[in-house]
């Protein structure tokens, strides 16, 4: 089964160079893949038909339960035959049909590709591998209805049924996912059925499935898009919407009958829709003006006759379920297939525009009329059979099958004045007026439907072979139970032959007075006007509208929005994150060290200081103010003891001076006029105060209670005889947590990088070539020479003393970053280039490179990354700590270096 | 000392929101700095206060009562990682008032919700 | 093994060091490039060939032993990120070297890319929740020197926003960060853990998880934080938005599930709030895309909602759930990331990434049509495709924990996906172009953008038909999640100096 499933796929795969090479005579090769696949399955007939059931099972994603088995049984067999027989003509005829096409490949491709999806569909036993094909089936639908891709219709009608089947799609996959957990087994062979009927999740699981099988066989109210579908080229309608896709959904409730079936729900709601879906199907039918429409529509009649025989689960109804299923894919393959040939030969599909044909086209005109005969439901073809079964299973149900029964007489009365349409409209009676001159289609074109056609007369005629080799078996899987089978042309005088012969004779007057029955369905003009298609096209819009209402509110592109509602959220989570932590009180913390003046005092300044960057108007007081709070920063942590913390804290504070007032002195003097408006102002106070409260909060409550642990001890008493530093904060920098340090300098490096590309763009200044005219005195640059000289220096001694004293590799760059700044500015940066030798990347590189080296020579021995590794020449420890310590000052130097190089050179 | 602490670091946080919150981008920097600031006192401040010396040891061991050096490490590393940001942040301020002009941040973000311009057309059509 | 398991650092950074040395020869700087981004693959893919055996990989740098010294851990979840990392980041070398008159194919870019991965890679192994921060940091300087690449009005405009926004996240997690030290006493996660689940932490500290785990959605741009996302994504270079749409939430989503799994094991309150906020993450990002109508704001708005489904698989905490979260990540970074530079390559040949001005690809440029269908279809979850399995085991996992709401919504969000993918396919690829045959470009040096694409879509299919591999790996992967005992035996067992 599967090696049926990959030799269409194979040939799927070499569609389009084949057709490229020999054009519509690749047609002729790639068919004999499906003829393949559907000669072997009729030699599986003796098998299945004596009761047999072939299983083949490949294993797919084991944990899940999920496999590609594969089962053989009636049903599915009779499915696979269908879809490969047919399948064989649908490539012979669109090989004619779109000879011209220059995508020919590209549609030989999709085609195949569908029929192995629907096969494996029907072959699959596992629930999940079943899914999968069917989600296949829709993908390869769209690309088939949108393959006159340049019609805005096609694209419409595509979309349109991707996602109604699509959305039942997923739909049918929540419900198979409770039914494989309801029924025990991810097989539908396994699946135990009292048990799913009497769990609590049944109507679930029944309207899930219910709902992906509707949408997918174009159920009301999701049949619009089966129409609208009609938009493909009519191999594809001929092929897809009458005996093959639309039948999934068909196929999956047959298959799902004796798991699901049975219950009083399944039965109500399959006969109501069905004859529901049948009557609307009909009605809409005969309005129609195109004769592919009239087919399309005539489709979701035999769609929804179909969902109701299963309904019915009676002997009788099953028996007419396979029946018809198979006389319908006859008839309906050969009427579409005719009627594209019609379309080819005349240029026109309207009814009004046809007649008399039968001159030009006599094979097609014989073969549509088998056909035609046979959607009428006129004995002896296979029509008559299905339709005599379908009187005899509705009228079993007692009254509520007599009401049915009475839509089914309408409804069937209806189709068989569509084939009339179909038939004598077209083929007989006056000469029509055709934009082309009508000609005989060629024998690609019409051996499809001829074929078919002759088919549902010789299964009519000689019903018991059908009955042998087909109906029986698969009536036996639909019902799960025994049903007996024997099929029959004449049964006697039985309620159904008098029901059979209204029909007739109601079709007949309905085909009669086709014009005025028209009118007269024209004048219920409010039904009309809320057509499927006007409430879908509503929806959309409505769906879109509802989205850009949503999008708007995310891309405003308001920074001061965007950082509102982050910290509003940030707060909220945070707020929660203390409520359920904690129930509803806080704890004052009662554990705290005493009251530091000092540092009360840098606290002071910190907040004042940025209280004044906050409200200050002018630029040089922001930037003061701004270092001041810096500075009472660092004046907490020298007093709380923290000298390397606070030295850091100042070097920074001093290089964000000189960058601000660097990139200041270009900027335009321009204020912005204006202040925010105070409603604006209340909220963003607002905001702040709640986000200040809630983080104070949480210090508060961090800060309770004592910290706990002994690492901070660790550190200490370790420092010295594990890291041979008596700075302990050094030693962790550069030791114990020098992968922090070794990712800090990363990002120096990187900032540095992306800073120098931003500030180095723009027109290049004389700040290139000159120092700057602050430093415009002689004697001054004269100065300056040495002090840089002598800031290098420190740099260096903070650098070595680091490990032991404050300072260390970021101080010491930092140092010996300013040293350079002021080179820079007194002898213009070419010269401070030239000076450094070493291309500031280059050092930030290095520096990269010596830290990391650093790690790497640990591992060379076998140790982690960056264990440190000492040596002791004359007593002086020296250790790849130190080493790395240097790459962090390398790093530091280059990339605040490249940084300011760059922003000077672009300076005035 | 640590609730003296804690309290300033919520002002420090909402004093940079706000700051966050005006207008114009210099001050928007300028509040990631001071935001930056008031975290950086955090996690200083949530490795307590209580040491009387300074994390520096000796052969005979480290003094009594020594500050937490873990925090302080932790701290220098953000600091620098902080200033790193800063640059670029002031690089970003920078090339957006040479592009943009001195303007409303708003109207600046503005640009990026603007629709795709078209590409430029290639410089020349290669045959490759 | 010391070796190996630092090389998804090391490699990296070696990398970013030669290319910078190398950065006055474009050529060296590429080839250099080139080979550093395979051999972070294969140390990925050994990473993964060694952690699929069941054992998690611990090691101290230094030598110090766990609270004190750093770890580094690899368990089967973090093997994967790195593999996947360095498939992303081939991929987006070899793209970038694709003719593009963008002025941000320069010099800078592939040191900025080895700098980015050294972070991300950094964040996916680290067991320390300060050098967690350390390496969002790197990736986050990174992302911010990328996305300006190039520079002009508009570029500098998306990264204004996402630079102020980015950063105020990545302050809140320092924040936390050190919050959580001051109250339990300990940055290392694995100890961490074991705190956590002896009971020994105070409130607080639960607190400052909460606030972390505020940080991370932010980088994971959930609802309702996800905001700067959609408002920068679209403006950056083709290369480097993909590479931050495969990787960048992903690395939040990754830190969200590791600081979830090891701390919160048992479902709890914040799980419950995880499970709507992922709800509300796959719905309004989908309804955003659905809004867009250009080709990389309609795939920003899915990354968001995408992220909600990886979410959705944290919040339900079972193991199925994990495991479909891991799955999604896994399917998610290749697809993402194609399908970004996919909508650059069809741009490049429609000159436009907006839909109304874009037309013509599928009678044009059939390959390409291919190239979109297998990651547009995987990401609305079509099977057999990738994304149908990660859909299909969150879906499944919510069943079966009666999470009706959020099964729900996985499927409807699905089914906007779909029409999302249907909207670019009709707009750009069926529709004839606007302009006629006059707005068709030359495809003329794309041939190694075409390389990248296709195997990054092969990845997608090889996933998807051969799911069963990839499935096993990642439920064992949240067996691993889910029983945090072993990672933390792993840690402790470790001891160092």
């Amino acid at each position: 089964m599967l090696a049926s499933i990959g030799l269409i796929a194979l040939a799927m795969l070499i569609a389009p160079p084949l057709a490229c090479r020999m054009d519509q005579r690749a047609g002729w090769l790639l068919a004999l893949a499906p003829l393949a696949a559907f000669v072997h399955f009729l030699t599986q007939m003796p098998v299945v038909a004596s009761g047999g059931v072939i299983t083949s099972s490949l294993a797919w994603v084991p944990a899940l339960g999920v496999e590609l088995s594969f089962r053989l049984d009636g049903l599915s067999l009779l499915f696979a035959l269908l879809i490969t027989g047919i399948g064989t003509l649908i490539v012979l005829y669109a090989g004619a049909y779109l000879s011209e096409h220059r995508h020919l490949g590209r549609f030989y491709a999709y085609l195949l590709a569908f029929m192995a999806a629907m096969l494996g569909l029907v072959l699959a036993d596992d629930l999940i591998a079943m899914f999968v094909f069917w989600e296949l089936t829709s993908v390869t639908s769209f690309l088939l209805i949108a393959f006159q891709h340049d019609k805005a219709e096609s694209r419409r009608a595509a979309l349109q049924a991707l996602l109604i089947t699509g959305g039942g799609g997923l739909a049918l996959l929540a419900g198979l996912i409770l039914l494989g957990n309801v029924g025990g087994s991810w097989q539908f062979s396994g699946l135990s059925p009292q048990v799913i009927a009497d769990h609590a999740l049944y109507p679930a699981i029944l309207t899930l499935v219910l709902i992906g099988a509707f949408t997918k066989s174009a159920q009301v109210p999701f049949h619009l898009w089966l129409p609208n579908a009609m938009a493909a080229p009519t191999p594809v309608s001929a092929y897809l919407h009458s005996a093959t896709m639309v039948k999934a959904g068909v196929y999956l409730l047959a298959r799902l009958n004796p798991a699901l079936g049975g219950s009083t729900s399944w039965s109500t709601i399959l006969i109501t829709v069905g004859a529901a879906t049948a009557l609307v199907g009909a009605v809409l039918a005969i309005r129609q003006t195109d004769l592919k429409r009239v087919l399309a529509y005539t489709t979701v009649v035999v769609l929804g006759q179909l969902t109701m025989l299963l309904g019915t689960n009676t002997h009788y109804g099953l028996q007419a379920f396979a029946i018809y299923l198979v006389a319908h894919a006859f008839y309906k393959a050969a009427l579409f297939m005719a009627v594209g040939a019609v379309d080819h030969a005349t240029g026109t599909r309207q009814i009004s525009q046809l007649g008399g044909l039968m001159r030009h086209m006599p094979l097609t005109g014989v073969a549509v009329a088998l056909a035609a005969f046979s959607n009428a439901g006129l004995p002896p073809f296979f029509g008559f059979i299905a339709k005599e079964f379908k009187y005899a299973g509705l009228i079993e149900l007692g009254l509520a099958g007599w009401i049915t029964t009475a839509v089914m007489i309408l409804t069937n009365a209806l189709l068989l004045a569509a084939a009339g349409l179909v038939f004598v409209r077209t083929f007989l009676g006056k000469e029509g007026r055709y934009p082309r001159a009508p000609h005989e289609v060629g024998i690609a074109m019409w051996i499809g439907p001829m074929l078919l056609a002759v088919g549902g007369f010789v299964f009519g005629a000689f019903n018991n072979l059908a009955e042998l080799w087909l109906i029986d078996a698969a009536v036996q899987a639909v019902s799960g139970a025994t049903v007996p089978v024997n099929l029959y042309l004449w049964g006697g005088f039985t309620p159904a032959l008098l029901a059979s012969l209204l029909t007739v004779a109601l079709g007949v007057f309905f085909y009669l007075q086709r014009t005025r029955l028209r009118r007269r369905l024209s004048l219920w003009r409010v039904l009309w006007r809320v057509s499927g298609d006007m409430i879908w096209d509503r929806l959309l819009k409505r769906v879109f509208a509802f989205a850009t209402r949503i999008a708007d509110r995310f891309q405003h592109g308001s920074l001061r929005q965007h950082i509102s509602w982050l910290v509003l959220a940030i707060a909220g989570f945070a707020l929660i994150g203390v409520v359920a932590s904690t129930g509803d009180e806080l704890v004052w913390p009662d554990v705290t060290s005493p009251v530091n003046v000092a540092a009360l005092l840098g606290c002071l300044l910190a907040v004042a200081g940025a209280t004044g960057a906050a409200v200050m108007p002018g630029r040089v007081a922001l930037v003061a103010t701004l270092g001041a709070s810096g500075l009472g920063l660092a004046m907490v942590f020298l007093a709380s003891r923290a000298p390397d913390v606070a030295i850091t804290q100042l070097m920074v504070e001093t290089l964000t001076v000189i960058f601000l007032a660097l990139v200041l002195r270009r900027l335009p003097p321009t204020k912005l006029v204006g202040s925010r408006k105070p409603a604006a102002k209340r909220f963003h106070a607002v905001i702040a105060i709640i986000i200040g409260t809630v983080v104070s909060a949480m210090m508060l409550m961090t800060v309770s209670q004592p910290l706990p642990g002994d690492i901070a001890q660790w550190y200490l008493d370790n420092s010295l005889p594990g890291g041979k530093g008596a700075n302990v904060v050094n030693v962790i920098l550069v030791d114990f947590r020098a992968l922090d340090t070794l990712g800090e300098i990363l990002v120096v490096g990187l900032a540095g990088l992306a800073a120098a590309t931003l500030l180095g763009a723009g027109k290049p200044g004389k700040g290139a070539s000159e120092g700057s005219s602050d430093f415009g005195s002689v004697l001054l640059r004269q100065g300056i020479l040495p002090l840089s000289a002598l800031l290098a220096l420190i740099s260096l001694v903070l650098l070595w003393r680091g490990h032991n004293l404050p300072g260390g590799g970021f101080i010491g760059g930092l140092v010996a970053a300013c040293a350079a700044v002021l080179l820079a500015l007194a002898f213009g940066v070419n010269r401070a280039r030239a000076v450094l030798r070493v291309p500031p990347v280059a050092m930030l590189a290095i520096g990269l490179a010596l830290a990391a080296g650093a790690g790497v020579i640990g591992l060379l021995q076998g140790q982690p990354f960056l264990t440190g590794n000492w040596i002791f020449p004359a007593g002086l420890p020296l250790g790849t700590p130190l080493l790395f310590d240097v790459g962090v000052f390398l790093t530091v130097l280059g990339a605040v270096l490249h940084m300011l190089l760059c922003l000077l050179e672009r300076e005035a | 000392m640590e609730i003296i602490l804690s309290i300033t670091v919520g002002l420090l946080v909402a004093i940079g929101i706000w700051m966050m919150l005006d207008r114009g981008l210099l001050r928007v920097v300028l509040g990631v700095v001071v935001l930056g600031n008031g975290v950086n006192l955090a996690v200083f401040t949530a490795g307590r206060v209580d040491g009387r010396a300074a994390a520096f040891v000796t052969e005979a061991g480290a003094p009594a009562l020594a500050t937490n050096p873990l925090p302080q490490a932790l701290v220098l590393t953000a600091i620098v990682i902080g200033f790193a940001l800063f640059v670029f942040a002031l690089a970003v301020l920078k090339r957006s008032w040479e592009l943009h002009g001195n303007v409303e941040t708003d109207r600046i973000t503005a640009v990026a919700e603007e629709p795709a311009p078209d590409l430029p057309a290639p410089a020349r059509e290669d045959k490759a | 093994m010391n070796t190996l398991i630092v090389s998804p650092l090391l490699i990296p950074l070696a990398t970013l060091v030669l290319t910078l040395l190398a950065r006055r020869i474009p050529r060296a700087v590429s080839a250099l490039s080139l080979a550093g981004a395979l051999a972070l693959t294969a140390a990925g893919l050994a990473l993964v060939v060694i952690a699929a055996q069941g054992q998690i990989l611990a090691v101290q740098a230094g030598g110090w032993a766990a609270p004190y010294g750093i770890t580094l851990v690899i368990d089967r979840l973090s093997a994967a990120m790195v593999a996947i990392t360095g498939i992303v980041g081939t991929a987006t070398i070899v793209f970038a070297m694709a003719r593009d008159e963008d002025p941000a194919r320069g010099r800078d870019f592939h040191p900025l890319v080895h700098g980015l991965l050294v972070g991300v890679c950094g964040a996916f192994i680290t067991g320390d929740v300060f050098n967690l921060y350390v390496w969002f940091e790197v990736l986050l300087v990174g992302s911010f020197a990328l996305l300006v690449l190039g520079g002009g009005k508009r570029r500098l405009a998306g990264t204004v926003v996402y630079v102020v926004l980015n950063l105020v996240a990545t302050m809140m997690f320092l924040l936390a960060a050190g919050m959580l030290y001051g109250a339990s006493g300990s940055l290392n996660m694995a100890l961490l853990a074991q705190a956590f689940a002896a009971d020994e932490v105070p409130a607080s500290a639960h607190a400052a998880v909460v606030l972390m785990l505020t940080a991370f959605s932010i980088k994971a741009a959930l609802f309702p934080v996800f905001g700067w996302l959609p408002a920068s994504y679209h403006v950056a270079w083709t290369p480097v938005s993909a590479l931050f749409a495969g990787l960048l939430t992903k690395v939040g989503v990754y830190a969200l599930i590791r600081i979830v799994t090891l701390l919160w094991p048992d479902a709890g309150v914040a799980h419950e709030v995880l499970l709507w906020v992922a709800c509300a993450t796959m719905l309004i990002g989908v309804l955003g895309a659905a809004a867009q109508v250009e080709v990389r704001r309609i795939l920003s708005f899915h990354i968001v909602s995408q992220v909600g489904y990886m979410i959705l698989g944290l919040a339900l905490a079972t193991p199925l759930a994990l495991a479909g979260a891991v799955f999604y990540l896994i399917h998610h970074i290749v697809v993402k990331a194609n399908l970004f530079f996919i909508g650059g390559i069809a741009a490049r040949l429609t000159g436009s990434e907006r839909l109304a001005a874009m037309g013509g690809l599928y009678a044009r440029a059939p390959w390409l049509a291919v190239l979109f269908a297998i990651p547009a279809l995987s990401l609305a979850g079509i099977p057999p495709l990738s994304g149908f399995w990660a859909k299909f085991v969150l879906v499944k996992a919510s069943l079966d924990a009666s999470a009706w709401i959020a099964a729900a919504v996985a499927l409807v969000t699905g089914i906007f996906t779909l029409l999302s993918m249907s909207k670019i396919w009709n707009e750009a690829f069926l529709k004839p172009h606007p302009a006629g045959r006059a707005g068709e470009r030359s495809a003329a040096g794309m041939r190694p953008a075409v390389w990248a694409v296709s195997a990054l879509a092969a990845m997608t299919v090889a996933i998807g038909l051969g799911a069963g591999p990839v499935m096993d790996y990642a439920i064992a992967a949240a067996d691993q999640l889910g029983a945090p005992a072993g990672y933390i035996a792993a840690v402790t067992a470790n001891g160092g100096r």
